[in-house]
């Protein structure tokens, strides 16, 4: 109070004075924001993807799945929890569910494989699940991933395997092709 | 003075039967005829189906035979299994058509991830969107497998008051109507539960 006092009597010492404290107290502000920001864990924000290999999985088969964090630095454990369902019939197995741990293989990546166990499913749905402060919570609504039957896989394995055909029938012509022109060529001679 | 008195109490005593019959009008809520009485007595029939024990949502064990005397419809399900939140509605027409003292609905989860408390936060989600879900639901204890063939669910068995298994059906399945752009169905709740009553 008698700083404030004085300094209204020495008006140019005390703007100086008060432009210091200002400045202080604004440094003061910024650095308890930043803490705040820094201390408080929880609203640490990240963003995510997950990744499914193959694109569109065989029923029945091998499907990996790859989640990626830009930051992960507070995230203690992933997991993902997946079940099959057929469209066609509306229903999903109950023994499908699989809830699976996710192995960190690089910085923000976390990494499963699942082994998918009907042959009739039409479709499978994901869930991811983090631990964050010892509490886990399920990012991402359930995800939906078509699957591609064994039978339509088969009949594309199939096609794949005819096409080498093509090559040797391109061969062929142009072996004739070449023989043409030595022909032409000799009746020329 | 002994005039009033005697009047008072012959008005009491004319009461008291009505009041009776104000007690059981909560148990002949929703019932297609209000005149019958109630016949549906547990005394009158004895289990004979194959029981099997659950959870309810207090962690007390519940068993099938516990609802003698009722048609039960066994469902279930998982909150994963969309189809099996779509069953909901239908089943909640049920609910609504029918008295409890004639029907009992036993949702079971069969996901073991999903705890009491995942599937409290789905009741009170159905809640909040107006579709309150009022009958038992609850979490395996015996192993139900042969209720749900192939795995698949939403699965629904349907028993007689004697607890016997009368109808079974997997996939969803509707009360009495097949909603537009639903593939074709002869089994209907309604029917099925009307033929046991």
């Amino acid at each position: 109070m008698k700083k404030i006092i004085n300094c209204i009597l020495k008006a140019e010492e005390c703007f100086l004075k008060m432009k210091k404290i200002q400045t202080l107290g604004l440094f003061l502000f910024i650095a308890s924001l930043v803490l705040i920001i820094f201390s408080t864990n929880s609203y640490a924000m990240f963003s995510y993807e997950v990744d499914v290999s193959p694109e569109k999985p065989v029923a029945a088969s091998e499907v990996s799945f790859t989640a990626t964090f830009d930051n992960d630095s507070l995230i203690e454990e992933v997991r993902i929890i997946i079940s099959e369902c057929n469209e066609n019939t509306g229903i999903c197995y109950a023994d499908s569910t699989q809830n699976l741990s996710m192995t960190k293989v690089n910085d923000g990546q976390y990494n499963t494989t699942a082994s998918l166990t009907h042959s009739d499913a039409t479709y499978l749905q994901y869930t991811l699940l983090l631990k964050r402060n010892e509490s886990w919570s399920s990012y991402l609504n359930e995800t939906k991933v078509d699957l591609k039957s064994q039978e339509s896989n088969d009949s594309e394995n199939n096609e794949v395997k005819d096409t080498p055909a093509f090559g040797i029938i391109a061969i062929v012509m142009a072996a004739v092709f070449v023989l043409i022109l030595n022909y032409r060529k000799k009746e020329e001679r | 003075m002994i005039l009033f008195v005697s009047t008072v109490a012959a008005f009491t005593l004319l009461q008291i039967p009505n009041n009776t019959n104000n007690k059981n009008s909560d148990a002949y809520k929703n019932q297609n005829n209000d005149n019958k009485t109630d016949t549906n007595s547990s005394d009158n029939y004895v289990f004979q189906g194959k029981d099997f024990a659950f959870y309810d949502l207090n962690e007390e064990i519940k068993h099938l035979s516990d609802y003698t005397g009722k048609v039960v419809i066994l469902d279930l399900w998982a909150i994963s299994c969309k189809y099996c939140q779509y069953q909901m509605f239908e089943l909640k027409k049920v609910y609504e058509n029918y008295s409890a003292d004639n029907v009992k609905i036993l949702s079971i989860n069969v996901n073991p991830s999903e705890t009491d408390s995942y599937v409290e936060d789905f009741l009170d989600q159905f809640k909040k969107a107006g579709y309150e879900l009022k009958w038992i639901f609850g979490q395996q204890k015996d192993n139900l497998n042969e209720y749900m063939p192939g795995g698949g669910i939403p699965a629904l068995t349907i028993f007689d008051k004697n607890g016997i298994k009368k109808a079974e059906k997997t996939g969803l399945a509707f009360y009495n109507k097949i909603p537009e752009g639903y593939p074709s169905d002869d089994f209907f709740i309604k029917d099925e539960v009307d033929n046991l009553i």
